[in-house]
């Protein structure tokens, strides 16, 4: 299974969303960063067909993502949905598996199993509107497994999510990520590192880093430092180096930086993580 | 000793555990549902208030008929000041999805949002057609003007509260084009009543102005149900 996106470009008048952006997904679970306003939603609409390219194709082993047929094969979790007021979980699993062909007595057994998965088994039959925030966003992650996808797309799956809940969420996307295709956007960064097999990041419409965790922070190896400086001092850093991380300890601040060069005697070269990475490109950025 | 043999054999030997059995039953294929099953499972999610309101028209037509005949014609003036209001039910039920949130979800189904939209237009479609034609012919036998006048006069407030109302929820979000629906309806329901009140349905050239309000409201009606059900790009960029 091969999921092609071929200079893929959305215009929205004169603001480009995503900039000829070509990627070939096969099975795997592929990790998307970016902060906000990258186009990773454009993009991500673009993938499920519910919106048009203005230029470029995006088809999957030949079916164009327009096509019934391809919308059959996924699985789609919004970055906001809402629900019809008067629905239970229940009522709202089996409205969607309708919509996905799912005959009811299979989409009874489906439910069951998915709602229990999601730990909202004894909530089956209470209304969405009682439910907390991590709750229907739980609600929302079994809706997109309900047809059993084989390309599945979740847009800030793990917001609202508790730790607990999140970390079950990691393990249930590891698992199926071995026979589909698992595109997710998070900016839990931490929830990217854990499980994506190929990590993707967007700026500005454009896709400027994709491979694997030790390939993207390649770009920063050998380059993340941590040291401990007077105030002063960390206010000149402030504005010489990519600051990852600050915090005050007595009389001395102590700061995480990004820098080719070690920036002070008493600097340590540290290891970089993923997250250094996304801060070191997107620090400035609203995220 | 036969009959008993699997009995005595499971009882002898511990089963393996099933290998591959999930896998197996992932692979199996099922049948899936087709447009016109997927159509009938969808008159369960229609609201009932919708059903209610039509049943109302067409019970009160058939009320106000046998008990007070001479009244009909009234009676006609009164279903054309209300039929804007079933217009603004039906289009809020239509267009329900992108009321509560729910278009991106339903987009990305097997049954996409304008399929689920489409469904949606015909059962309520097919209703109203039945309310508007049951009630023009119940009430058409006893007005001096006919059943075709009738259906004329009833059918006029209903396309143009139906156009205006859909027109609304092609550019507002939310509830609030569901509001903005119900004071069109009101609007178009209060210039009805005005209309009838000042006797002119029975000035000559009536009939061709409200045609041509009828034709109108259509064109309205059929541009923006074409827009619902395949405008794509109304998801806003961030």
């Amino acid at each position: 299974m091969e999921l092609r996106i071929d200079r893929v470009t959305k215009k929205y008048d004169k603001k480009i969303a995503c900039d000829r952006i070509s990627l070939t997904l096969e099975k795997g679970v592929y990790g998307l960063l970016g902060a906000n306003g990258a186009g990773k939603t454009t993009l991500m609409r673009m993938i499920c067909g519910i919106l048009d390219p203005s230029s470029g194709s995006l088809s999957c082993d030949g079916i164009d993502v327009s096509q019934e047929e391809y919308r059959e094969l996924l699985g789609y979790l919004p970055q906001d949905f809402g629900y019809y007021p008067e629905f239970t979980a229940q009522d709202f699993m089996m409205y969607i598996a309708a919509l996905k062909g799912i005959p009811k007595s299979k989409a009874k057994v489906k439910t069951a199993e998915l709602l229990e998965m999601v730990s909202l088994k004894n909530e089956a039959k209470k209304k969405i509107k009682t439910f907390s925030g991590g709750m229907k966003q739980r609600l929302g992650i079994a809706q997109a497994l309900l047809n059993d996808p084989k390309i599945l797309v979740l847009d800030e799956p793990t917001a609202g999510l508790d730790p607990k809940e999140r970390i079950k969420f990691r393990n249930i996307i590891s698992r199926m990520g071995a026979d589909r295709i698992i595109l997710l956007s998070t900016h839990i960064v931490s929830d990217i590192e854990h499980i994506a097999n190929t990590i993707l990041i967007m700026k500005d419409g454009q896709m400027i880093h994709e491979g694997s965790l030790e390939d993207i922070i390649a770009v920063i190896r050998d380059k993340v430092w941590e040291c401990s400086v007077s105030c002063a001092e960390a206010d000149e850093y402030g504005e010489k180096y990519p600051i990852i991380n600050t915090r005050n300890e007595g009389d001395m601040v102590f700061l995480r930086l990004v820098s080719d060069e070690k920036p002070c005697e008493d600097a340590n070269n540290v290891e970089a993580t993923l997250e250094d990475l996304y801060l070191y490109y997107f620090s400035g950025e609203e995220t | 000793m036969k009959r008993n043999i699997k009995k005595e054999i499971r009882t002898a030997f511990e089963p393996p555990e099933p290998k591959g059995k999930a896998d197996f039953l992932a692979a199996m294929s099922y049948p899936k549902l087709t447009y016109s099953e997927f159509l009938f499972s969808q008159i369960g999610y229609i609201r009932k208030r919708v059903w209610f309101v039509s049943a109302a028209v067409v019970f009160a037509a058939v009320r106000i008929v046998y008990a007070i005949p001479e009244e009909a014609k009234f009676l006609v003036w009164l279903i054309a000041a209300f039929v804007p209001f079933l217009a603004m039910l039906t289009t809020v039920e239509i267009s329900r999805s992108k009321i509560y949130g729910m278009s991106e979800i339903e987009a990305g189904c097997r049954f996409s949002l304008p399929q689920v939209t489409g469904a949606r237009m015909i059962i309520l479609g097919i209703c109203n057609f039945a309310v508007i034609i049951t009630v023009s012919i119940l009430l058409g036998n006893h007005v001096p003007f006919g059943v075709a006048r009738s259906a004329l006069y009833i059918f006029t407030p209903y396309i143009v509260a139906s156009g205006i109302s859909f027109m609304i929820f092609s550019k507002v979000k939310g509830q609030e084009a569901a509001y903005l629906s119900a004071a069109a309806a009101l609007v178009v329901s209060f210039a009805g009543i005005m209309v009838s009140s000042r006797g002119i349905y029975e000035k000559p050239l009536a009939n061709l102005y409200i045609i041509a309000v009828c034709l109108g409201g259509t064109l309205m009606a059929v541009a923006q149900t074409k827009k619902l059900l395949f405008g794509k790009d109304s998801y806003l960029w961030n």
